[in-house]
């Protein structure tokens, strides 16, 4: 096959339309060949039917009953009875035939003229025929009746023979008729098909010939692009990126010329990035070294800050441990404070429930002085009432003198009685004056003991008021002593944590300053290192200027 | 003798005893509208009416202070020529009754045109140095003689 590979794609597809030309032309030429040969009235035709017609000009033909008119005479000249039995068989067995073959038409004729001709034209004489020679011959020739025998035949069953010979003969013509039809049918369908075969031959040539011009002009598109492909991909390893490539089309093969530009393309702008890049790392690199070379003169500096650092953290330590020391003595002074407020209050609560009790007891005593003006009204009802009852007695004492007086010398004892009794009524009434007075400074007594203790309770009520104020307050005090105290103790908490903080920035400034130390070193190995870069971007730069870019 | 004494207007004055009915309390008095301003008001005395003079507003023409001492003194006096009427005197401090045994009776010695009712006085008593004595019956002036008259009549 090495032949077939050195062959260009325009031969390749060539060959392929001219196989198929070929092949086809092979085809039609085989199939004209048989179909001549199986045509109807064709070679194969012709020996069939010549089988046929020899078989039907053979054979009596047993639809038509010729033979059996035929044996129906030599029984009517027979005069031997065993030949005699022997030709009713062979009658029978031919009525016997008949039915099996009249059946096989009746089965297999389609419906038309040849169908009535068979099963009722030239069927109802052979029905006729048969029933009359077993119906009434043969028992006329086994009686030994010839004149009855020879009168069956020769007055019916010739005449019904002759019905069945004009059916035969109707039906021969017909099935002529019809073969030669058919012949006809079959002659003009063959010459149509011919014919067809010949226009269909002649477009599939037609089209095998325009795929190959097809293939042709797909092949030169396919070279085209092929050999512009195969220019730029040249140009591209030799390092000019500068090739362009213009669109040509949407099939496979633009697709592949667009994809062999972009890529040309593509790598023309990484190419020049690259270039760009690589001068950029190079002035990067010489930054970088002289950067490397300030930060090591720094990392000495840093070490001596570090150590400054250092000693001021210490300073900060001892500070903050003296900070410590006093706030845990105010916190102490605090607490006291707090302690001395619980026990103020304390005593508060005490004074509170004194007072309280207080005044229970001043409003227990006004009422007991309200008890006691009461009374004291009392006494004045009785006082007035007695006052009253001297009264009445002066008057009569007086009205028993004046009568006493106008009864003269009879009177006269009278007088010296009512005299006295006027003196005792004095005297109650001025002693009941004298309780009167008594009673009114008693009461007198008791109003301003009720507002003086009425003061007192006020005052006492205010005493109470104050007193629980002072607790409130009190309470406060509590309250925020203890609030101090725990802010106090925040304060200690972050003052000791401030100097443990203190400490580990010391010892990371110790830390520090052996990291200052190795910084150092590392720098100079990171500049020796920088250079070694510094080195290589230039081998990259020459490397990259072999590519030919705008 | 024996006096029923009684102040008007701090002052001494007594009424004799055997001219007094009775003495009573100072009761509530039915007003009677129209009357002077000395005749106080009518009292229920035993069944009967009897008008109740204020002896202060005849005598120093001021009413009887609202004292608790306060009495009425029923007495029986002549109006008109054998016309006497009962009538109560509302005065203060009757409250004694005082014998005239020991004392001297005096006469003023100054006849009194404007107070004809005014009689003897009695002094050397312990309770009282100088007691003027009331004469009921001409202690009216002609006015209320004829105004008791008149209601007597009428009665």
């Amino acid at each position: 096959m090495r032949w077939f590979t050195r062959l260009s794609l325009s031969i390749k597809l060539s060959l392929l339309v001219a196989m198929c030309l070929a092949a086809f032309a092979g085809f039609a030429v085989k199939t004209k060949l048989t179909l001549d040969h199986l045509q109807v009235n064709g070679p194969v035709y012709q020996q069939i039917a010549q089988g046929k017609d020899v078989i039907s000009d053979v054979l009596p033909p047993p639809e038509y009953i010729v033979e059996s008119y035929l044996v129906v005479q030599l029984l009517l000249d027979e005069t031997e009875p065993m030949k005699a039995v022997a030709l009713v068989d062979r009658l029978r067995k031919l009525h016997q035939e008949y039915d099996q073959r009249h059946a096989v038409w009746v089965r297999e004729l389609p419906e038309g003229e040849l169908r009535q001709l068979m099963t009722v034209e030239s069927y109802e004489p052979a029905v006729e025929f048969f029933r009359i020679a077993e119906g009434e011959l043969v028992p006329a020739i086994q009686a030994g009746n010839r004149a009855a025998a020879d009168a069956v035949v020769r007055g019916k069953l010739a005449p019904v023979y002759e019905r069945q010979r004009a059916a035969v003969d109707k039906i021969v013509a017909l099935a002529t008729r019809l073969n030669s039809d058919n012949e006809k049918y079959a002659a003009d369908e063959a010459s149509s098909a011919t014919t067809m075969m010949f226009v269909f031959g002649l477009a599939v040539i037609a089209i095998i010939v325009l795929m190959g011009w097809l293939a042709n002009r797909i092949a030169r598109s396919l070279t085209e692009r092929m050999n512009t492909a195969v220019t730029v991909a040249t140009q591209v390893a030799a390092g000019d990126l500068t090739a362009t490539i213009a669109s040509q089309g949407t099939d496979e093969s633009a697709r592949l010329l667009d994809a062999i530009g972009a890529m040309t393309r593509s790598l023309h702008s990484l190419v020049s990035r690259v270039k760009k890049s690589s001068i950029e790392l190079m002035s990067t690199a010489s930054e970088l070294s002289a950067t490397s070379m300030q930060q090591e003169t720094a990392a000495h500096g840093f070490g001596a800050s570090t150590t400054e650092i250092a000693a001021a953290i210490k300073e900060i330590n001892a500070t903050s441990q003296e900070l410590t020391t006093t706030v845990d003595s105010v916190n102490k002074v605090a607490a006291g404070a707090a302690d001395l407020a619980k026990i103020g209050q304390a005593s508060l609560d005490d004074m509170d429930a004194t007072m309280r009790q207080l005044g229970k007891a001043t409003a227990a005593i006004s009422g007991k002085l309200s008890v006691i003006r009461e009374k004291a009204a009392d006494i004045g009802a009785v006082v007035t009432t007695i006052t009253k009852v001297a009264d009445q007695t002066n008057l009569l004492s007086v009205n028993a003198a004046i009568e006493a007086e106008k009864a003269g010398e009879f009177g006269l004892g009278f007088l010296v009685l009512s005299r006295e009794i006027r003196r005792l009524a004095d005297q109650t009434a001025v002693a009941t004056l004298d309780i009167d007075h008594m009673v009114k400074e008693m009461q007198g007594a008791v109003t301003s003991g009720v507002m003086e203790m009425d003061k007192f309770t006020e005052q006492v009520r205010q005493g109470v008021t104050s007193v629980a104020q002072v607790g409130t307050q009190l309470v406060e005090i509590v309250g925020q002593v203890q609030v101090m105290s725990d802010r106090f103790a925040v304060v200690n908490a972050g003052v000791r944590n401030q100097a443990a903080g203190a400490r580990q920035i010391n010892d990371a400034m110790i830390n520090l300053q052996d990291s200052a130390r190795q910084t150092s070193g590392a720098l100079r190995e990171f500049n020796s290192a920088s250079e070694h870069l510094r080195n290589a971007v230039g081998g990259l730069r020459d490397e990259i200027s072999h590519f030919k870019v705008n | 003798m024996l006096l029923v004494p009684f102040d008007i207007d701090g002052q001494a004055y007594a009424i004799p005893a055997r001219r007094v009915i009775e003495v009573v309390a100072r009761v509530a008095l039915r007003t009677l509208p129209g009357a002077p301003p000395a005749v106080l008001g009518a009292m229920d005395y035993r069944g009967r009416s009897v008008p109740v003079l204020d002896l202060a507003r005849v005598v120093v023409d001021r009413p009887t202070p609202a004292q608790l001492s306060a009495r009425i003194v029923i007495i029986e006096v002549e109006v008109t020529r054998g016309e006497r009427v009962m009538m109560g005197l509302c005065v203060v401090g009757a409250t004694d009754v005082i014998s005239t045994d020991g004392a001297r009776i005096e006469r003023a010695g100054v006849n009194q045109p404007g107070a004809p009712y005014l009689g003897e006085l009695v002094r050397g008593l312990a309770s009282h140095p100088t007691l003027q004595l009331v004469d009921p019956d001409r202690l009216l002036p002609r006015a209320l003689r004829m105004l008791f008259a008149g209601r007597e009549g009428a009665a």
